[in-house]
């Protein structure tokens, strides 16, 4: 009974801990392409030509999604990130950065034209982003949250339903 | 770190605990004889249905990927409930598998805590976390000297470490007792939980972080089976 006692008041007060613990967390100061950093700045142009500045500061959770038309998974991947961009036009930032050092841009187009996508896709014709972001696996996709931190790296494709439900609490998160 | 697109980190990490766990059964089931002797193909064709449940799970919502693209099946990695789904129909495979007889569960559930505990120990290795900012001398860096961190990794290491000294003490003999679930669980769920005071928490439900809610189950797992054992020695 005594040892009941005991296991029961250590774990009561590790949660007691947390709770407080986990109402005074820092914020992160270095930007790094790691889970809980910042996520670093870059600038690169649209397919249109319009340069696009990322991460952004007007309080829209991104979904950065690196690809290459040849890669596979990335195709089975392009119609999930399209619907959801539709599904939550406004409200999170979907970003297609191609790894066009790797890529055409003519196939860029061939791509976004096969697979009806409306959402932004950068090119990254030197790769400088995709090795800033260590993006070696293709896909991998950054959730970064409102205040601009990396809250997910996940690489190769993901299912509709599992990034949904990946993307809802980025919407609640302050 | 993904391998390819079919083979994740998680993945690889659960193909290693099956390959450990089915060589410490294989070698249990030389010793002791009242275990069933297809318990190692059990324990093989579980982590078999589960893998392929996971990969058939994202039908549940798009069904049409069967007719028009079956292939995306292969590269798609759903996560969240999917697993969860994936995780109860090998436990149910498991179950019906077993039919009741206690002496192949806690032989399964020792065997598969040890595993963990071997990887985890060789994992923490290799993959880097970094937790929250440290002044203290064996805080780890990542682009700036100046900023150290806590090395999360290297905690988990200890504890797999604690973990695996301790089996190695005890012995193979302990496979089958209950004996090892027991003590690594509340091991895991005690080590885990003082370390997320030094991570990054990320989501968090109810105040707690999803660490901290999976080490909150393994203590209480790790106490039930002891609790359990102590009562039918008793």
């Amino acid at each position: 009974m005594k040892r009941h006692y005991f296991i029961g008041a250590i774990l009561l007060t590790l949660l007691g801990i947390a709770i407080y613990v986990n109402s005074t967390t820092t914020d992160r100061k270095e930007a790094a392409p790691v889970e809980g950093f910042l996520a670093p700045h870059f600038s690169l142009a649209t397919l249109e030509g319009k340069k696009i500045h990322l991460p952004d500061q007007n309080g829209q959770p991104i979904v950065l999604n690196f690809w290459t038309s040849w890669c596979r998974p990335c195709q089975a991947e392009a119609p999930a990130l399209e619907k959801l961009h539709q599904q939550y036009q406004g409200k999170v930032l979907i970003v297609g950065v191609n790894l066009t050092a790797q890529d055409t841009v003519d196939n860029v187009k061939k791509f976004q034209q096969q697979h009806r996508l409306h959402y932004p896709l950068l090119l990254d014709p030197n790769n400088e982003v995709g090795h800033l972001y260590e993006a070696n696996a293709i896909p991998s996709t950054y959730l970064i949250d409102k205040n601009g931190v990396i809250v997910e790296k996940i690489k190769g494709a993901i299912d509709p339903v599992s990034l949904e439900n990946k993307i809802q609490p980025l919407l609640i998160k302050e | 770190m993904s391998f390819s697109p079919f083979l994740n980190q998680s993945l690889l990490f659960m193909i290693l605990v099956l390959l450990i766990s089915y060589y410490l059964l294989k070698s249990k089931l030389k010793t002791q004889t009242d275990l069933p002797e297809t318990l190692p193909d059990l324990l093989l064709n579980a982590f078999i249905t589960g893998v392929l449940v996971w990969k058939l799970t994202p039908l549940l919502s798009q069904p049409e990927l069967l007719w028009t693209k079956p292939l995306d099946l292969l590269f798609l990695q759903p996560s969240g409930v999917y697993i969860g789904i994936a995780a109860l129909a090998s436990a149910l495979y498991l179950i019906i598998g077993l039919k009741r007889k206690r002496t192949a569960y806690l032989c399964l559930l020792d065997t598969l805590i040890v595993g963990i505990t071997l990887v985890f120990l060789l994992q923490s290795l290799f993959f880097w976390e970094y937790g929250k900012e440290t002044q203290l001398p064996w805080g780890i860096s990542l682009a700036d000297p100046a900023i150290r961190y806590h090395p999360i990794h290297y905690y988990q290491f200890l504890v797999a470490l604690i973990g695996s000294i301790w089996f190695g003490w005890k012995g193979r003999a302990v496979i089958g007792s209950g004996e090892a679930f027991a003590f690594l669980s509340m091991l895991w769920g005690f080590g885990l939980f003082i370390i997320s005071f030094f991570a990054q928490p990320t989501v968090i439900y109810f105040g707690l972080d999803l660490t901290q809610i999976g080490a909150t189950l393994l203590i209480i797992l790790g106490y039930l089976c002891s609790s359990f054992l102590r009562k039918t020695a008793s």
